[in-house]
């Protein structure tokens, strides 16, 4: 079937969080829909959803770390088994990628395994491959800190990543803000505050690419002057409003009077998927540099309207305003759309590939209870370099969200098989996810280290908060018992079984 | 021009090799000069691999390199 037959209607998702770039039952329903001549609609249950969607790889990873007695590391040697499931894809590159990211190391060697194995093939998990790594090198680099009486943040600091090192595809890292985390983390009352009984705290950073890549955006002028944007990129977390603030900064006019939608793919140029903390970075450097043009049209018509010569006309507040005090405003313009060439518009496709990586650092405080072993979250903090936080809010429920994600890979979640390889807890009631009531407020600190490629700083935020939670409760699980913490989840009867064995 | 490409290309289509001395006009020019020596790797480039010239990445391979010391050839990382 041409691709151009082919017509996808974004809806409304909650979230996106890697499992939803693939896709399952759609190419079913198309041809069936092409037998039968109907339309065809198919839903997975939640087994099915659990049996059949893919989950996040598992890894088994084996971990040597050197360094002087100073703290410097020296050298890193890492090699891991990812459980790609029937077929090959596991997010292994991105692992390996997350083991050179964050820290200069000298010498490093990492070797990375796509297993394949007769089980369900797994998927993209926010960050895929990233928490499962990050979680071998934060745990040693904790062992380390302690081997050394070295405060674990001091480590990291001394081994971070700066601007112009070496990132690990041997392009130099730019303005990346992993050192202004780290120093923040520190700075932070969380770092400094008491500990109860049975309480230790944890922490650890994290390290992901992020991505640019194709995207397409149109904005279009009202005859009111009001502003409809339209993109390519499905709103999987509240990028709709990213777009209207870029586009209403860039054209100086309220946010109020912005609109934005999302197109189906017969009706606006290619974008690429949305995924890859990507969509507020590349679709959002569309909608500014179509609004760009949008403004230079609003002031070369202002300059006629006015009898101005264009670069006499400033564009400011949302209006043109010539030399000798006059001034039209947006909507005066637009609606002058019968005495030009037409009403204003402009599309632009772009494939920015200068967008920089993410950085974390969560610190977690955790109370194991000695009889049972159960491990409660009592507070958390995450630290994140955001580049330019576009809408607050929006990029605060992000690390959030990562947060509570990955606690939950810490603490419960896991697909458990039966002899045949088949999953044997397909459903919430087994499959144990966080709950409101399981957390405390996770607390957010939003480092700003502007890209200076994007025209607002935008960074990728979506996805590095789900890498470091695991490390970080495991490492404060560890302090608290003093034993190494090194498989997931730290389900109760694992950290009883632990403490028990070491009694 | 120093060209160095990084796994899996040298294994997958230079039998190892990784790094080549080419001139070329431009990106586009020099993935044709590396597909002459492995036919079938102008193909997969244009599906699987980032450019990145003197340290920064490349989206447009009609991107002039007069006075570009290096290219890497680096493989596509999938995100989610």
């Amino acid at each position: 079937m041409p691709v151009g037959d082919l017509r996808a209607y974004p809806l409304e998702i909650g979230g996106g969080f890697g499992g939803k770039t693939g896709i399952y039952l759609e190419p079913v329903a198309m041809l069936l829909s092409k037998k039968s001549g109907r339309p065809v609609r198919i839903a997975m249950s939640r087994e099915e959803v659990f049996c059949g969607s893919g989950p996040a790889p598992g890894v088994v990873a084996d971990i040597t770390i050197g360094a002087a007695a100073d703290g410097t590391l020296v050298a890193l040697k890492l090699e891991f088994w990812s459980q790609a499931g029937a077929f090959p894809g596991s997010g292994v590159h991105s692992g390996a990628m997350t083991a050179l990211g964050a820290y200069r190391v000298a010498d490093a060697h990492v070797r990375g395994w796509d297993v394949l194995s007769n089980f369900p093939g797994t998927k993209a998990y926010r960050a895929p491959g990233a928490p499962q790594i990050s979680f071998a090198l934060e745990s040693v680099l904790d062992d380390l800190a302690r081997k050394l009486d070295m405060d674990p943040i001091d480590l990291r600091l001394k081994n971070a990543v700066r601007p112009g090192d070496m990132g690990p595809m041997r392009a130099p890292h730019g303005a990346i803000g992993y050192v202004e985390c780290l120093e923040a983390a520190k700075a932070h009352p969380h770092w400094s505050a008491p500990l109860g009984p049975n309480q230790a705290r944890g922490v650890a950073g994290a390290f992901w690419s992020n991505y640019g890549g194709p995207s397409t955006a149109s904005v279009a002028l009202g005859t009111d002057g009001s502003v409809m944007v339209t993109t390519g990129s499905p709103d999987i977390g509240g990028s709709r409003a990213s777009m209207a603030i870029m586009a209403a900064e860039t054209l100086q006019v309220p946010y109020e009077s912005v609109r934005v939608a999302i197109a189906d793919t017969g009706s606006i140029g290619y974008s690429m998927i949305t995924g890859g903390s990507r969509v507020t970075f590349a679709t959002g450097k569309a909608v500014v540099e179509a609004c760009q043009k949008i403004t230079a049209t609003l002031v070369e018509r202002a300059a006629v309207l006015m009898g101005a010569e264009p670069s006499e006309v400033i564009w400011r507040d949302g209006a043109a305003h010539s030399p000798d005090g006059a001034h039209l405003t947006i909507a005066h313009i637009a609606a002058k759309f019968g005495q030009f060439s037409g009403s204003i518009s402009a599309e632009v496709s772009i494939n920015p590939l200068d967008y920089l990586p993410g950085f974390a650092v969560h610190i977690c405080d955790t109370e194991v209870d000695p009889e049972t072993g159960h491990v409660s979250i009592k507070r958390y903090t995450a630290v994140q370099d955001v580049g330019t936080a576009i809408h607050p809010d929006y990029v605060e429920g992000q690390l959030q969200g990562g947060a509570v994600q990955g606690i939950g890979w810490a603490l419960n979640e896991a697909y458990v098989f039966d002899a045949k390889g088949r999953v044997d807890n397909p459903g919430f009631l087994d499959y144990r996810m966080p709950v409101a009531s399981d957390l405390p407020m996770i607390d957010t600190v939003l480092v700003e280290v502007p890209n200076p490629a994007h025209p607002y700083g935008v960074k990728g935020v979506g996805e590095v908060p789900i890498v470091p939670p695991l490390a970080t409760v495991a490492n404060a699980v560890s302090r608290a018992t003093g034993l190494p913490m090194r498989t997931l989840p730290l389900s109760p009867d694992r950290v009883w079984a632990a403490m028990n064995s070491a009694r | 021009m120093l060209v160095t490409l990084v796994e899996p290309f040298p294994q997958e289509f230079f039998a190892g090799r990784s790094a080549f001395e080419l001139a070329a006009r431009n990106l586009f020019a020099l993935i044709r000069a590396l597909d002459v020596q492995a036919p079938g790797f102008a193909d997969a480039a244009e599906m699987r691999a980032v450019l990145v010239v003197d340290g920064v990445a490349v989206a447009d391979w009609s991107t002039a390199l007069g006075g570009v010391s290096e290219v890497l050839v680096l493989p596509k990382i999938a995100g989610g």
